[in-house]
């Protein structure tokens, strides 16, 4: 019986926050009949809507402020 | 299948749940924090202050994981109706990280709780691998097959000389 799922939840996100690929930003071409928004930015913007992904990105904080701890 | 590790009588008795009215506890009313972040607002300060930061201290000093502190922190505000189970599950990465930052702050040397777990890949099927390979579940010896008596000795065979 799994009495505390923090290790698994814990390992599960870290490992999603290293599968996931950072994007590029992509140069928006300004045409007529274009999109409003470059698709990269609404995946972005769809991405901040994810509990998920905002639980990764405060932990990735938390990572990096720790990390300048250790190393000083 | 039934799972075999599991204490049977730490469980609660069938019907017990019925025992109070329904709606009486707090965890059965709405939740108070319903997103993320309103739950993160209401453990930072908790987390920051002095009494609560000293008292976690002590806990980690005593080798306690902080994987079991931050389990226990949402568990009891389950219970307190501060937010809903689904919150707290999502909240529990970074409730580590935070009380390992504050681990690291003061310089207390702590037992994460993830160590154990570092092969572990996410699904259950995973989980039995690396079970299996850390030598936990050892696959049953194969029995050797015994060898039977070919001399069916009946009444009427033949003596063997």
């Amino acid at each position: 019986m799994l009495n505390n799922p923090t290790p698994l939840i814990h390992q599960n996100l870290r490992l999603a926050m290293e599968n996931s690929v950072e994007e590029k930003p992509v140069e928006q071409k300004g045409g007529l009949l274009g999109p409003r928004k470059p698709m990269a930015q609404k995946q972005n913007d769809d991405d901040m809507l994810n509990p998920t992904k905002r639980v990764a990105s405060y932990m990735q904080l938390i990572q990096q402020k720790r990390e300048e701890l250790k190393n000083g | 299948m039934a799972d075999m590790d599991a204490v049977p009588f730490d469980a609660p008795i069938p019907g017990q749940s019925l025992t109070a009215e329904l709606g009486s506890r707090p965890w059965q009313q709405p939740a108070q924090y319903t997103t993320v972040e309103e739950a993160l607002d209401y453990y930072l300060p908790r987390l920051q202050s002095e009494e609560v930061s000293s008292q976690l201290l002590d806990v980690l000093e005593m080798g306690i994981p902080v994987t079991t502190v931050a389990n226990t922190m949402q568990l009891g505000s389950v219970m307190e109706g501060k937010h809903s189970v689904d919150v707290g599950m999502l909240i529990l990465p970074v409730l580590v990280e935070l009380i390992m930052l504050i681990g690291d702050t003061a310089g207390v040397k702590y037992t994460s709780g993830l160590e154990k777990d570092a092969d572990i890949r996410g699904s259950l099927v995973d989980l039995a691998v690396s079970r299996f390979k850390a030598g936990e579940d050892t696959p049953e010896e194969k029995e050797e097959p015994v060898e039977e008596d070919t001399d069916t000795g009946g009444l009427m065979s033949r003596r063997v000389k």
